[in-house]
């Protein structure tokens, strides 16, 4: 029995494996640190750190270069390399990088294993899948995959109390999300039966206009809440803030930046295809007033709670909490006016998003405590005085983040309101610049206490300056300067 | 260089920014904006000159200072010379900055507060006017297709009004965006609702700072009010009484609360909300001599209130922590900063002769002319504004010296800033055309029609 | 027939000079200003206001062939209706005023010289003194309404920095700021004034005005001249806001005698004779001129009787001149009004001046009742004084009787006028000659009731005190009533009639005819000597009044009264106000806070650190958004 009956892959063309090598690339380099983490004695980090950068720049080329020809869809749907997913997957893979480089002489420091490459690569690799792909059941694989790595990376820092909590609180809480997302894709397959989301849409608008079978509706409604679960949205943000306060400043800055964006990209390629079916997504129906809810008090939760933080890291939990609020305000548009444009606004607001966390954590972890602690906001009084460098940075990070101008946040946000409010999401826009008016309070107040506050003599890891978070930092301060000054968008495939 | 008789913007600078909004990055100068140009320059001249003095710290902290008032001169700048809605909104973001750094870092004790207050109070005014930019950009492609956010094109859009009743006033959609625009330009300006923050930022800011701020960054409330304020003729006609009438009321609370002030700090700030109130009375009372009178009062508050505040400084030199009532007798001590003074207390209380009467002079007529007895109302500010300021005067420079330290009088450079004041003083005083004639070519905007 | 040329200009100029040259070049020269030697700043001062005079009467030569001199100087302001430009306007009125002015001013100067000799760093008092005569003459000569403002304006400064000269005390300062407030009060009223008048002529110069007057509808004519009306009685001193004039004595005695006797106050009264085109054809409000003048003419008289301070009691009986100048305005007399003003500006400024000597004899003791008996230690003050008291009280021949008696004669013989006008002012000459006999006896006749030895003031003082007294007495002869003349068979013309005449509306003689006017005269000179009369005999014993002396003495009260019923309830109620405002807007501010921090306090109530709650949370919502479904 030849194994081309057995296996009946159909011989791949050059340009489908063209477009599967960054995928290859990054299986690459996830084994090859893992060997080097085993093997090389001492060299084991440098070895594997050497070796995760290449891979990434490597696929980050691949991406780059785009298609030989047109679009390569594999498999009706389970890998795609389109214009989107190439976009977000250079999203995550800079991200994932932004997390490494953060890494290199934290990790030696903190002691955490050098396998902490290999799991990053393999949970990127999941990343990446996961915004090239409509079919549902390999969503939930590379959601999985994606997840796992992250539970294993959280918890790398063995010394550290919070961290294990964190790792354990989220992979208990990821599994229930995961095990209601699979449920929710079940359902939906039994309901249309089949697994791809254009012809779930297909199957769904075929039932007509009197209203969808109840069986799908609820297979939605759990596939949206393991969805919005990953994404951090209200109902379900419990475990945002002890996750990513417990996490080691490198990892959290990964799940912040990458993650999220690997989530929006996966509920980008849901909403695209599902939303269009009427009596699922329009103005009155359920879905569009859950959406619209869950949005908006995303919003004012992550600004109204964050006020209270103390701790830096919980406090830029909050605020991502909140930014999400506003991302999702785009898709509350578009259910309700099915206009692709608004998603042009997204794609921007994600880059400035992205660029503005991995400085601010990059600066977390250049100000990382000797004893591991998490840095609490009296820390950083005076800090203008010992570091001017890295409290400017974080300064612009902030008002980035805050939206005030001459800084890349301003232009993502305001692009972000117009085209809300242009799409007729004017009510959602005033609740958005309410709640950005309650966070300008507390991104201001580390600014407070750096600028304007004497000296505190906290040890801020004042003696070893990490050379890799470092160069994220300039890299990011020079982004968001320059964005705010000479804007670009990123219009991405829309 | 600048034609004044040419209308229009003149010194353009015009480049392709950010296309997916439409902004351009537009700047140019008309009428209005090159006399407030000057305002922030000769401020800037008359910190670095005159508030040497006072303003003494370590040299670390003093390129700091230096540098954070050089943006904020830049940000002003800016906003002045902006003629993109965009720009405008960013120059007027940005000058946030420096002014929170400024005060947060080289304020008085409860410094940290005042600094926060102020960047809540107006960022929260400047989001509405985001909100309101966005919705007239958006209007504006809906109504004319192509996207742009420049002053010329957005002053075309016409906006729904209904006037039936106040709540169908405000409902409407020129309604709502005159109501943001108002807000942000109101608590910048300020007008009394919303001055929460005027006093604690003035008293705890160095008062470098404040004369800058109360010069300068006052002045773009008042300036945006005049750019935007035409392009929404109906609801300025619906409104702009019950607003006159706001500022008149304005103009009395600052004299009382300046009457009953402690220090001397307090009393100027307070000094500043009342004489605000009367340009903001200037421009809501329409009428081209009402609006030149108000760009030309924004020019000679910027340059009283620049001055008084550096008299408070030398003051506050001479006797730190002195309320009003622990000065006195310093006209037999500092002559000169004596003589310097009254010109300016002369040129606040707007005798004729002084710049502050010319600008106050056309703004009552104009009030006067559009509502008779709003305008006495306002009037009457005349008799309450001299009573505060000459017991003031009084208080500090008459009367018996109640303390005997030695005090010098003022050097040789706060003598040439305060003489650069004065100058400013008689020349708008004596001469004014000289200003009215740029200003006219560009306000002759007729925002309230004649009834 | 008009023409232009620049002198106008240069009698603005030359006290403009003299000022710059006091407050700045010399200062600046000598290094402060005490060490500016006295003289040179004394003689500047003097001699500029002196070629002023001189050139008043070379413009005199000039204006005699009946043209009027002009100068359009520059463009102002021009925006929208408003266009102002300083032209000064140099007629036969404004030549009248400005030699007043001049001719006092100068002879007041020179006083000074004297008066402040020992004072130091007299640069600033001549430099104040010199900016005062600038705006006085700019308020006379400019043809535009605002740039008389801008004197008006300018001269109310001049008296706050004048009766505050000497600063140290606390009493001369609040005296000086009671008075700058007072006359804003008035100007407030003025600057409305002025707004109808913009807006319904859309011009403010007086030429442009006077044409479209006669068009125009009285109803808005009278707003305006009210207004003016009440600025005027800010800056004269009339009922409603003369309290300022008594506190204002604590400036230095020539500030008195200049400003608050010669010419300040009479701005009032000659902005009305100017604006008198205007002013006659709103008739009620000159009748109610008239009833002011009258109740100020009675006030000013009774309130003085009872003063013990010799400056005191001038400033009270230049209240009530004042009164007769606006009663004669208000009767429509625009050119006895401007007879009385000159005449009172000399004998007044005597007075002052006089007093000015005594006092500076009784090493600054001006309490009456510690005077007495100077007649024979002060012999000069005391002569010029009698003649000076003498023409106060109108007694015949001198310069007062002609003036007060032609008043009070065109006060019930004019159409505006009414016979109670006439009895009121009857009774107002009566009270001035009993104020006035009671304060020559007090100060010169009797014995010395002080230690301190008197001693005759120097030539500087006396001479111009001489100069005075002959213009006190001859003054009148500029305007002798033509009747009179024949009769005395002395047919002396009536020159400042004539003069004034084809500027102003002729007099017309009321129906009594010249009899009537000769009667009046003879009524008149008899009230004055009874006046006398009552005044050595009340005074003989003691220096009190016998009946309401304490009224008298409390000034009716009437600061006290505007303290208790205008100003402090304004300052309490408008302090309470915006201090409840404030305090509702810091509330507001506090609210919103309190309720951000307390929402997010709640919201974080649900973040418990413990999984099993954020599971339980997490299939909780779930679970409810599926029932959603079942329920809609």
């Amino acid at each position: 029995m030849s194994l081309v009956k057995t296996f009946p892959l159909s011989l791949l063309t050059f340009s489908e494996l063209w477009s599967l090598v960054p995928m290859l690339i990054l299986l690459g380099t996830a084994v090859g640190c893992m060997l080097a983490a085993a093997f090389a004695r001492q060299g084991a980090y440098l070895v594997s750190q050497v070796l995760f950068v290449g891979g990434l720049l490597a696929a980050l080329v691949f991406l780059f270069v785009g298609p030989l020809g047109q679009n390569v869809t594999l498999l009706n749907g389970v890998f795609i390399s389109d214009h989107m997913s190439r976009f977000f997957a250079v999203l995550i893979l800079l991200g994932t990088l932004g997390a490494g480089l953060m890494n290199i002489g934290y990790g030696e420091k903190h002691h955490i294993l050098p396998e902490f490459y290999s799991l990053m690569t393999l949970s990127a690799m999941g990343g990446v899948l996961l915004v090239s792909t409509t079919e549902l059941v390999s969503a939930f694989i590379a959601i999985e995959l994606l997840s796992l790595g992250t539970y294993v990376l959280i918890g790398l820092r063995r010394h550290n109390a919070s961290s294990s909590e964190a790792s354990l609180k989220y992979f208990i809480m990821g599994g229930v999300a995961s095990a209601v997302f699979l449920y929710g894709v079940s359902l939906l397959y039994g309901a249309t039966g089949s697994l791809s989301t254009s012809a779930m849409k297909s199957a769904l608008e075929l039932s007509g206009v009197t209203g969808l079978p109840l069986m799908s509706k609820v297979g939605v409604a759990m596939l949206g809440a393991g969805l919005l679960f990953k994404l951090g949205a209200v109902p379900f943000q419990v475990w945002v803030p002890d996750v990513y306060g417990g996490a080691s400043s490198p990892v959290t800055g990964y799940m912040i930046t990458a993650v999220k964006v690997a989530a929006f990209g996966l509920f980008l390629r849901v909403a695209s295809d599902l939303f269009h079916v009427p009596s699922l997504m329009s103005e009155g129906s359920i879905f569009y007033k859950f959406l619209w809810i869950v949005a908006a008090l995303s919003m004012v939760l992550g600004s109204l709670v964050g006020l209270m933080q103390t701790e830096l890291k919980r406090l830029f939990a909050y605020s991502t909490i909140a930014h999400t609020g506003y991302v999702l305000m785009t898709f509350v548009v578009f259910g309700a006016s099915k206009s692709q444009a608004v998603f042009g606004s997204m794609t921007t607001y994600l880059v400035y998003y992205l660029i503005a966390n991995l400085g601010i954590f990059a600066s977390l972890t250049l100000l990382s405590r000797g004893d591991g602690e998490a840095i609490r906001l009296s820390d950083l009084s005076g800090l203008h005085t010992r570091k001017p460098w890295i409290a400017f940075a974080v300064s612009i990070f902030l008002l980035s983040l805050a939206g005030i101008p001459l800084t890349a946040g301003f232009i993502g946000k305001f692009q972000l309101f117009m085209g809300v409010a242009k799409a007729g999401g004017g009510s959602l826009v005033a609740v958005a610049v309410m709640s950005s008016m309650v966070s300008l309070y507390y991104y201001l107040r580390p600014m407070v206490y750096m600028y304007m506050k004497e000296d505190s003599g906290v040890d801020l890891n004042d003696q070893n300056p990490y050379l890799g978070a470092f160069l994220v930092l300039i890299l990011a301060l020079v982004f968001t300067l320059y964005f705010g000054v000479q804007p670009s968008s990123f219009r991405g495939p829309f | 260089m600048f034609d004044p008789e040419l209308k229009g913007l003149q010194l353009q600078v015009d480049q392709p920014w950010f296309s997916e909004v439409g902004s351009r990055f537009h700047l140019g100068f008309d009428g209005i904006s090159i006399v407030m140009g000057l305002l922030v320059s000769v401020v800037t001249l008359l910190i670095f000159v005159g508030a040497r003095s006072f303003t003494c710290m370590p040299v670390a902290k003093e390129k700091n200072f230096v540098g954070l008032l050089l943006l904020l001169q830049t940000g002003a700048l800016g906003a002045f010379a902006a003629a993109d809605l965009l720009i405008f909104f960013m120059f007027w973001e940005f000058v946030l900055i420096p002014s929170y750094f400024l005060i947060g870092m080289f304020g008085g004790s409860d410094r940290i507060r005042a600094a926060v207050r102020f960047f809540i109070y107006t960022a929260l005014g400047s989001l509405f006017m985001l909100f309101a930019f966005a919705w007239l950009i958006g209007e504006h492609s809906r109504q004319f297709g192509f996207l742009s956010a420049s002053f010329a094109d957005v002053a075309h859009v016409k906006l729904a009004f209904a006037n039936s009743s106040l709540m169908a006033a405000v409902g409407s959609q020129q309604g709502l965006v005159f109501l943001a625009f108002m807000l942000a330009f109101l608590v910048k300006s300020p007008l009394i609702p919303f001055h929460g923050w005027l006093l604690k930022t003035y008293q705890e800011a160095p008062t470098a700072a404040t004369v800058f701020i109360a010069a300068v960054l006052g002045k773009m409330g008042t300036y945006g009010l005049i750019r935007f304020m035409g392009m929404f003729p109906d609801a300025f006609q619906y409104s702009h009484v019950l607003f006159m009438l706001i500022s008149s009321i304005g103009i009395l609370f600052g004299a009382f609360q300046a009457l009953g002030s402690k220090s001397v700090k307090e009393l100027i700030s307070w000094s500043s909300l009342s004489h605000v109130s009367y340009i903001l009375l200037g421009i809501f009372s329409g009428g081209e001599e009402a609006i030149s009178g108000a760009v030309l009062q924004m020019f000679n508050h910027g340059i009283l209130i620049a001055g008084l505040f550096l008299v408070a400084g030398y003051l506050d030199a001479r006797r730190p922590e002195g309320t009003i009532l622990d000065f006195g007798g310093f006209a037999k001590k500092t002559p000169i900063l004596a003589i310097f003074f009254m010109v300016i207390m002369l040129g606040s209380i707007g005798l004729p002769g002084t710049n502050g009467f010319v600008g106050e002079f056309l703004i009552l007529a104009g009030a006067f002319k559009s509502h008779m007895l709003v305008g006495a109302l306002a009037t009457t500010g005349m008799v309450f504004g001299a009573i505060y300021m000459l017991s003031f005067y009084q208080k500090t420079m008459f009367g018996k010296p109640s303390f005997h330290g030695e005090t010098k009088d003022i050097g040789a450079s706060d003598l040439l800033a305060l003489t650069l004041v004065c100058w400013f003083v008689f020349q708008v005083g004596l001469y004014p055309q000289s200003f009215i004639a740029r200003i006219k070519s560009s306000s002759d905007v007729q925002l309230v029609k004649e009834p | 027939m008009e023409h232009t040329s620049y002198l106008p200009l240069w009698l603005l100029a030359l006290p403009l000079i003299g000022f710059l040259l006091n407050a700045v070049l010399y200062p600046l020269a000598a290094g402060g200003n005490q060490n500016v030697p006295r003289a040179l700043a004394g003689i500047t001062a003097s001699a500029s206001i002196g070629s002023v005079f001189i050139l008043g009467l070379v413009a005199l030569g000039d204006l005699i062939q009946g043209d009027v001199i002009v100068t359009k100087a520059y463009e102002w302001l021009n925006v929208g209706v408003f266009k102002v430009s300083l032209d000064l306007v140099l007629d036969r009125l404004s030549i009248v005023m400005v030699l007043i002015i001049s001719g006092v001013g100068s002879l007041i100067h020179v006083y000074s010289m004297g008066y402040m000799e020992h004072e130091e760093g007299v640069g600033r008092f001549f430099a104040y003194l010199n900016l005062f005569c600038f705006s006085m003459l700019m308020l006379v000569l400019s043809d535009n309404l605002l740039f008389l403002f801008f004197g008006w304006e300018g001269v109310g400064l001049c008296s706050f920095l004048l009766i505050g000269y000497w600063y140290d005390q606390e009493a001369n300062c609040a005296a000086a700021q009671k008075a700058f407030i007072v006359n804003r009060v008035g100007d407030v009223c003025f600057v409305m004034g002025l707004f109808i008048l913009l807006w319904y002529f859309s011009t403010l110069s007086l030429s442009g005005m006077a044409g479209l007057v006669a068009a125009a509808n009285p109803q808005v004519l009278q707003m305006a001249c009210l207004l003016l009306f009440l600025g005027a009685t800010g800056k004269s001193a009339q009922f409603p806001l003369f309290v300022w004039l008594p506190d204002a004595m604590a400036g230095p005695t020539p500030v008195s005698a200049l400003i608050h006797a010669a010419t300040m106050v009479t701005a009032g009264v000659y902005l009305i004779v100017r604006m008198g085109f205007m002013f006659s054809l709103s008739p009620d409000i000159l009748f109610m001129i008239a009833n002011v003048g009258c109740i100020t003419v009675l006030l000013g008289g009774f309130i003085a009787l009872q003063q013990n301070d010799i400056k005191k009691v001038l400033a009270y009986s230049t209240i009530s001149q004042l009164g007769f100048m606006f009663v004669a305005v208000g009767v429509g007399a625009y050119k006895t009004a401007i007879f009385h003003l000159m005449t009172h500006a000399f004998f007044k400024a005597l007075l002052f001046l006089g007093s000015g000597s005594v006092i500076h004899a009784m090493d600054g003791e001006q309490d009456m009742r510690k005077m007495g008996g100077l007649r024979l230690k002060l012999p000069k003050t005391y002569a010029t004084m009698m003649v000076g008291a003498g023409a106060l009280m109108g007694l015949p021949l001198l310069s007062g009787f002609f003036s007060k008696d032609a008043i009070l004669f065109a006060a019930h013989s004019l159409p505006g006028g009414a016979t109670y006008l006439w009895w009121g002012g009857l009774f107002g000459a009566l009270l001035t000659g009993i104020y006035t006999t009671r304060l020559m006896k007090m100060t010169f006749f009797g014995t010395l009731r002080s230690s301190v030895v008197p001693h005759e003031s120097k030539a500087i003082m006396t001479t111009p005190l001489v100069i005075l007294a002959v213009l006190s007495a001859v003054a009148g002869f500029f305007s002798f009533p033509e009747g009179l003349g024949e009769i005395l068979g002395v047919p002396i013309p009536a020159y400042l009639e004539h003069w004034l005449s084809p500027l102003l509306q002729a007099k017309e003689i009321g129906e009594f005819g010249f009899l009537g006017e000769l009667g009046a005269t003879l009524v008149a000179t008899g009230v004055s000597l009874l006046g006398l009369t009552i005044g050595l005999v009340l005074f003989a014993k003691s220096s009190d009044f016998p009946i309401g002396k304490k009224l008298l003495e409390g000034k009716f009260y009437v600061d006290e009264l505007y303290g208790a019923l205008i100003v402090r309830p304004i300052l309490r109620m408008g302090g309470a106000l915006s201090a409840l405002f404030e305090f509702v807007v810091q509330r507001v501010a506090e609210g919103l806070k309190l309720l951000a921090q307390s929402t997010a306090s709640e919201l974080r109530g649900i973040q418990t650190g413990d999984m099993q709650g954020s599971i339980v949370i997490l299939v909780g919502a779930v679970v409810l958004f599926i029932a959603i479904f079942f329920i809609w």
